[in-house]
This record gives structure tokens, sequence and C-alpha cells, in this order.
């Protein structure tokens, strides 16, 4: 963390010069941190601050609405409607908005520091004699709204940090000692004893197992962590997302990360869209015995055999919208007993329909024609030709002219 | 066995505020918070956002863009020795000789190969390398949608203006242009390969706003976009036979010291390492998600490690913009089992709105994501508006039954079918009950610098997707992401397939970059510990690592 103090000021036009004494007298309080004196303005003092993370400009105000003497402590968003407060602070305000604009290294956070004076117009190299009676006492108000910038950024850090804190056992693994509830599962036969509000994957991670395999998304979209369990005194088979199932107690189980079930290569430009073609690339549909096992296996809920029974029939419109939400992840295909590989049917079925069961977008094509035509060179080339004030007044303008959702 | 108590998936104290949350719903209907100025959004974002809150971030001490701000994780990452010895290896033996080494298999990598398939490499000329599974990625994750300007009302130029302003101006120009301008072009693709989106009666798509979009222009498929888009890529690849070798992450690209020669992998079940030789290389590696950039849950996919920057970095490629990371205002905050999952921007698209612990809005909705997220975090630890739940986090709720009421009842079951099953098995039904959100890790703003062919400015190496840096700027709006990685997949295909047909040989491969990239580490000072790229976060229980020893027999 860099930062620079930059007392401002002219030493020779009366209170004006409050800025440059006080930076003069912080040199002593604040060794370590960068202090300078400037009698520059607006684009000069950019010199001063480049480079570092945190900036603090003390300079004199002139608001005439203040007692002489009073501190106040502004930040950039005060100055969004350039009522202007400092002679010197006029031309830096844009100086500054314009050095980000163009990617320029200014800190990040940037103060302003304004005292409250009366003369600044007068040529003398002392201050008024209001002035000079409250200069300790305006010199420890500076220093106060130093600490309070400094506490600021702390509490910043402290907001994170709390936050970090909340998901500690989310990223960086489960402390048993924050642990109230407790199960037992078996993984493969053997006993972990686990915490009882995880997931499955959860579990196995805690139990102290680096996954390679049966870890994908971990949110149930990719199906890599497939499972299959019994509960303890329940005959039936279930299936699961390791990800996206908590664990029970007695549960116990097997991870399923590939299925050997075959994908049948064909061009898709090639294949007819006829009622036998799903049948004709995977003849193996034909044997099912609507036993509705895949159904059942299936952790996503879908009706597989009712979409199997439509890719017989060949009704691509069916299969496309009943095996939707299919994950792949090879279940239906593990527990059929007449050996279909339903996932990549379904997933045949879904190309064909969308390839050839709807009739193209029109806009899409023709924006697409347009766009090879190169028909948005010429809307594109005013863009970047603008300027950036221009190009964010155009951004304004068309947000202002939003579609209504 | 004593378990809190819950009713339809809520404890009691979280109770209290449904039932504020449900007297106010009412009365919140059409009536929105307007959206904010740009001074306003700044402002917020100074205040909150994690990005610019004290003490994430450092500047990198060596390599090409040495001295370029990144959150201290990245930096850790890069400031790091490699996994591997160079004496340990041999690159005299080539495993794999091909035109074309593509390495992840997520949207981008799949797509990149197909069009370098279409554009003369044949298939066994390539070969597809994955530390997971070809698929598991954050693409397949994607539910919101995919942004192109397809329709008269929209426009290419009107969807580059709202990137533009949504990455607060700082997006590289050329390569937003190409991203926007292949909207059509990449949503006719879909067609092509038959993904199917979401149509309206009359078979133009459903398009809908996002944060920060002026224009309805978002594609999706129900909440399974990725799934749909990247199960149907995949089928695609696997029916033209390409190659493709899983659980095989690279961990050094190799290079004859000039251009990018091919890759080192290493097999996560078999500990060896194989050599590639390739005429290029697409490098395309997702994000980093699971650094936990500042302590923060993340929606991402195991892998997304970030070893691409890593790995370019090393090699001399450029980074830009690695000191913003895009949070998604809209994580899972309970139940514990889903701390971080993503709850996609389309539920608020769609009329659910964020509401604080009495039941009050406080935000618009449909901000660009971080400014979005910064309101929440002000809301939870600034205003202490926050719901607190059993486990210690703050969250703001997500009134969902909103929806059933604007658009009818059974509409949530139908647009967000992966959303109320996620909600479902844990007990909450989320068209009658609200779901508690707050700020998740969600993608990688910044990365290898491209121009809008995919190239770096090394040699033989192009790059696609959520590595790269520059298109999004310092943030990224919704369904940006998903048409990033088929538009640039679909460009560093054809620029590589282009690329390779001037090259008549293959290069020398070696290692001998590390040398220089080792000393300036040591230099710098870096302690030899700090190893990457990181392959794999790990989340063992800390009583199993505790006692965790390495044996040797």
């Amino acid at each position: 963390m860099k930062d620079v103090i930059v007392g401002l000021g002219n030493t020779i036009v009366s209170d004006d010069g409050i800025g440059i004494w006080v930076a003069e007298k912080l040199k002593a309080d604040y060794q370590d941190i960068d202090i300078s004196q400037a009698l520059y303005s607006g684009y000069y003092l950019l010199d001063y601050i480049f480079g570092y993370d945190r900036a603090i400009f003390v300079d004199s105000i002139k608001t005439e609405k203040n007692p002489v003497g009073d501190v106040s402590l502004y930040r950039m968003s005060d100055f969004k409607n350039r009522s202007r407060t400092s002679i010197h602070s006029t031309d830096l305000i844009s100086a500054i908005e314009t050095a980000r604009l163009y990617g320029m290294d200014v800190p990040e956070h940037i103060y302003f520091i304004g005292i409250e004076i009366l003369d600044n117009i007068t040529f003398q190299e002392s201050f008024t004699p209001e002035v000079e009676s409250l200069k300790e006492s305006i010199y420890m108000k500076v220093k106060e709204k130093i600490e309070e910038i400094m506490e600021e950024i702390m509490s910043e850090k402290d907001l994170m940090q709390k936050i970090a804190d909340s998901n500690k056992s989310v990223i960086s693994g489960i402390d048993a000692s924050e642990i109230e509830h407790w199960v037992d599962i078996y993984y493969q036969g053997r006993k972990f004893t686990v915490p009882a509000a995880v997931t499955i994957m959860q579990a196995l991670e805690f139990a102290g197992m680096m996954l390679v395999h049966s870890c994908g998304c971990r949110a149930g979209f990719c199906g890599a962590c497939a499972t299959i369990y019994r509960v303890k005194g329940d005959y039936k088979l279930r299936t699961s997302m390791a990800c996206q199932t908590k664990v029970e107690d007695g549960m116990y189980l097997v991870q399923i990360p590939f299925s050997p079930a075959e994908k049948a290569n064909y061009d898709i430009n090639e294949e007819k869209y006829e009622d036998n073609t799903l049948l004709k690339i995977y003849p193996s549909i034909a044997r099912c015995v609507s036993c509705n096992t895949c159904s059942k296996a299936c952790p996503q809920d879908i009706k597989v055999m009712d979409y199997v029974n439509a890719a017989i029939r060949g009704d691509y419109k069916r299969v496309a919208e009943l095996s939707f939400d299919c994950i792949q992840c090879g279940l239906c295909a593990m527990r059929c007993p007449a050996d279909i590989v339903q996932y990549h049917v379904g997933q045949l079925a879904r190309r064909m329909y969308g390839k050839y069961g709807r009739p193209n977008v029109e806009n899409t094509d023709k924006a697409a024609t347009a766009v090879e035509a190169g028909d948005f060179n010429e809307e594109f080339k005013k863009i970047f030709d603008m300027t950036p004030e221009e190009v964010k007044e155009l951004y304004v303008k068309n947000m202002k002219d939003k579609e209504s959702a | 066995m004593a378990t809190l108590k819950l009713i339809n998936g809520y404890p009691e104290s979280m109770r209290e505020s449904i039932k504020k949350v449900e007297e106010t719903r009412a009365g919140r209907i059409g009536k929105l918070p307007e959206p904010m100025s740009l001074d306003a959004r700044k402002d917020i974002l100074d205040l909150c956002h994690p990005d610019f809150a004290e003490g994430g971030k450092r500047e990198v001490k060596v390599g090409v863009s040495k001295g370029i701000l990144a959150t201290n994780e990245v930096a850790d990452l890069l400031e790091a020795y490699p996994l591997v010895d160079k004496e340990d290896v041999d690159l005299s033996k080539v495993d794999y000789e091909v035109d074309l080494l593509v390495i992840g298999g997520g949207m981008a990598g799949t797509g990149a190969c197909i069009l370098a398939n279409d554009n003369g490499i044949p298939a066994n000329k390539m070969l597809l390398v994955s530390k997971l599974r070809h698929g598991d990625s954050n693409s397949i994750m994607a539910q919101g949608g995919t942004q192109a300007a397809d329709r008269p009302e929209d426009s290419p130029t009107r969807h580059f203006m709202d990137a533009l302003g949504g990455g607060h101006f700082t997006n590289k120009k050329d390569v937003l242009k190409a991203l926007c301008e292949d909207g059509p072009i990449a949503m006719k693709w879909m067609g092509e390969l038959g993904v199917l989106l979401d149509r309206e009666p009359d078979n133009t798509f459903t398009e809908l706003l996002g944060g920060g979009t002026s224009r309805r222009r978002m594609h999706a498929a129900k909440d399974y976009t990725g799934l749909e888009e990247l199960r149907a890529m995949k089928d695609e690849f696997l029916s033209r036979e390409i190659p493709s070798l899983e659980f095989y992450p690279v961990v050094e690209l190799l290079s004859d010291g000039k251009k990018v020669t091919g890759a080192l992998l290493w097999g996560l079940e078999t500990h060896e390492y194989k050599v590639v030789r390739a005429k290029a290389t697409v490098l395309a590696t997702g994000g980093f998600g699971r650094l936990h950039i500042r302590g923060f849950p993340t929606s991402n996919h195991y892998g997304a490690t970030g070893d691409g920057l890593a790995l370019a970095y090393r090699i001399g490629a450029k980074l830009l913009d690695t000191d913003t990371v895009q949070y998604h205002p809209t994580g899972a905050a309970y139940p514990q089992q889903l701390i971080g999952q993503l709850i996609t921007e389309k539920i608020r698209s769609k009329g659910a709105q964020p509401v604080n612990v009495n039941g009050e809005t406080f935000v618009y909705p449909l901000e660009p994501r971080d400014v979005e997220a910064s309101s929440f975090i002000k809301e939870c630890y600034i205003n202490n508006l926050g719901v607190p739940t059993p486990a210690g986090m703050m969250g703001i709720w997500l009134d969902t039954p909103l929806i059933n009421i604007i658009h009818g009842e059974g509409a949530t079951d139908k647009i967000f079918p992966g959303m109320v099953r996620m909600f479902s098995r844990f007990g909450i039904d989320l068209a009658n009950d609200p779901i508690l959100i707050f700020p998740t890790l969600h993608y990688q703003n910044g990365g290898v610098e491209t121009d809008p062919e995919c190239h770096t400015n090394i040699e033989g190496l192009y790059v696609a997707g959520e590595v790269t840096g520059g298109v999004h700027g310092k943030n990224r709006l919704m369904g940006n992401s998903t048409l990033d990685c088929i538009v640039f997949g679909r460009r560093a295909g054809i620029a590589a397939a282009k690329y390779i047909k001037s090259q008549s040989e293959y290069g020398k491969l070696s290692l001998d970059h590390l040398d220089g990239y080792i000393a300036e580490l040591k230099d710098a000072g870096v302690q030899s510990g700090r190893v990457s790229p990181m392959l794999l976060p790990d989340y063992r229980g800390r009583a199993a690592l505790a006692r965790m020893i390495d044996v040797v027999w």
C-alpha cells in the first residue's frame, strides 16, 4: 500500500499557504507516508500522485459558509455536480477523471481535506491573525481526518474478512471442531463418520479424499458425480448426484464416474428427418421392455422410458422435450436390462429436432448475412472515432432507450 | 441426533423474515427502484466491491507484464515455480505429434476443434486434452443465456455499446466488435448443430433482457443454456472422431525459443508425463473461480484454477485486467450445501426482485453485475439489513414467487427446471418461497491478451474463452461468456488452421524458457515452495490434512 499526502497552496497569498504548512508538519508525524507540497494546480498535480494507491490532498477552501478553521473531508464522488469548493481542485477533479479514462496509473482512492480560510487574495507571506491563532487546532483536525480515512480503509478490509470468515468451511475444508451433528456413511464398504449437513461429495472430501474422478461442476450440471447407494434397512437401490445430495445416516455408496455406453457416429447433415432414423442409428431401443427402471434411475427425474418409446415412434419433438434436462450421467444406461443407451438416443433426437424440426429464425439469418456483408462497419467506425465523452453519452442515451423486460 | 427444525426448508428465524417479504409482495409488483447513474454506480463500487476494497491486490513482480496489478491469489499463481523440473523430462520422445493441440474441454476448446476440422485440419491430426472429463467446465454450467443482436430492433453496435458501458469503457474494442458482430453468426451455427434454444409461438427466438443490456437479446435453453449448447457441440466433436485425452492437464507449454511448439501433459491418475508436439496450440483452459479470491465461494467448476494464466505467462504471453474479478450477485447463500452455486440472472429478468430482511426493495434488479453485487454487500454489511443464516452468513432474498404471479401458475417450473430441482432437493419450493442469495465469485474478467483472431503475442499460441482478457474489460455482462466461448472458439479454430497450413515443419521442443523465469523468481525473492499450475483445489477436511504424509515406496 503506497500512500501520498500532498499539501497544496501558495505561501505568498496569506492563508492559501495553510495546506503547505500542514504538510510540512505532517512529515514528522507520518514518517512512513510520502508527503509532498505543491503550488501547482490541475494537470500538473497528477505527477505528484502517479503510481500511488492512495492520495490525500490537503488544501485551503473558501466556502464562506463554514467558520474559519473548519476542516472537511471530500471524496471524488462529492464533486459529481462540480460545485467547486476550491480553485485548486477545480481542474484537479477533471484532470483525475481524464487520467482515469485514459487508463493512467492514478490512485484508486483519492481524498481531499479542505481547510476553511479567510483570505487567499492579499499578497503576504503570513496567515491572517484568525488562521494564525487557529493553526494548531487546524492541524489536529486534519490529523483526525487522516485517521478517519485510514479507518475507512481498515473497515473495508474487515468487511471482506467477515465475508471470508463466514465462508471458511466452503472454501478451505471443514474444521471438525465446528461440527455438532454427525452421521456414519460407508464408502465402498468403509465406514466414515462425517458432518450431518454436508453433501456426499463434501463428506468424501472431509474424510480426506482428494477427488480426481467423480467430481466436475459441483453444481448438478455435468453428471460426473453419479452415485448409487442404499440406506441400511431399505432394499431400494438409489441414484443421485453426489454434489446435490445430503448424506444420510447409514448410507452405503459407490460412484460411477464413467458409463461404458457406445455413442453412434453420424453426420447430422446427412441424416434424414424420418420416423425410423433413431431406430436405424440406435436399433437397441426396440429392445425396450417397458420396465421403467431407467426413469427410476434418473437423478434428474426424467421420464426416460417415455422418451425411449417416443423415439421408437420417431416422435423427435416428444423425445427432445422429455429428455431436455438430461445431464448425461449415464445411470439410465447402466440400469437398463435391455442394454439401451438412452442418453445418447436423447442427444441425437434433440439435435435432429433442433436442426430439422423447427423453421430457421429469419431474423437471425438476416442479421448474420448483414454482418458477413460488412453492413455494420461504418457504424462501428463512427463509434471508434468518438471521444471518450461522446462514447459515454451514447451509452447513456442507449440506456435511456432501454426495452422493457 | 438433534437437528435444526425446518419448515419447508427454512428455520423459524428465517421464516419470520419471509413473512415480511410476503406482506410487501403485492405492493412491490411493478414498482422498482430507478437504475443508477454512472456516478452512483462508481460510488457503490468504490464502497463495496471486493475489487476495490483495500488489501486484495498487488503488483506482479516477474514476467513479461511485470508491474501489472493482480489479485493476490492470481499473483501467487504467477509468482510461482514450475511443477516440473526440466531435467526430469525427456522431450526427445514424443507421444503425440499433431497439427493442432487444444487445451481445455469446454465450449471454446470443443468449438475450436470443430472449426479447425471444417477448415481443413483432419480429425486425426488434432488432440483435445482436458484436466477433467471433456465437458466438465464452466461452459456446461452457464444457465442464463447467450447474447446475440439478431432482432431488427437491435444491432451489433448496440450490443457493443452495452458491453462497453458494462465493462466501464475498458474493453479492447476490436475484440469486442468481433464478439458482437459474430453474435448472429454464432446463433445461426447453433441452429445448424441442432441446439434447442427457446422459441416463441411464432418461432422467433425467445429473447430476454439481461443486466446492463438495453435490448432483449438473451437466447436461452431454459436454465440449461450452456449444457444444451455444449452437449450438442461435444456430440458433433465425438461424431467426427476427434481424439481427446481426459485427466491429462497441461503442466507446461513447450517452445523452440520463439514460438509455442507443444505441451507437457501430466496424468492425474498415472502421474506420468506425456509430450505433445503441435504446430499450433489453442489455450482454452477457462477461469479461476476455485482460487476463491478474497475468500468468496464460487459458482465455478472443480477445475477452474486458472492454470492457463500461469502456463501462458511463463512462456511470455502478456496479460490484461488481472485485477478484476466478477462476483455474480446471486449465488446461493442457503442451504449450506449449495453455498456459492449460481442462481441465474434470468430469474431477475423474469421478475424476481432482490429484497432485504424487511421485504423492501433497495436496488434496480438488473444493474450490471458488479453494481448489483456491490449493492447486496452494502445492504448486508453496511446497512445491516441482510438476512442471517444459521451458518452465520448474511444474504438477500430473491423474491421468486413473483415469477408465477407475473407469468402465470407453472411458469417457474417451466422456465427454471434446473433451479427448481436444485432447491427442491433441500426441501425448498422456490415457486412459493423466496431464496437466499449473496454474491459469488463467478468469472475471470481479465486474462491473456488477444486480438480478434485469437492470437497472443507468442507465435503458435492461440487463446479463446474465459482464459483471455480484454473483450469484457473490467466487468462482463450476462450472456457474453457463452457467446465469447462460441465466437472465439470458432475464430481460434479458423485462425489456427490457417496458421498450420503455413507451417511445413514441427518446431523444436524445449523447456528452456523456464530458466529465465526461475531466475526472475529467485531475484524477486519468491520462496521455493510456491508452485503452479494448481490443477485441483484442496477441500479435504482439516483433520485429515493435519495427518497427511507422503509415503514413498
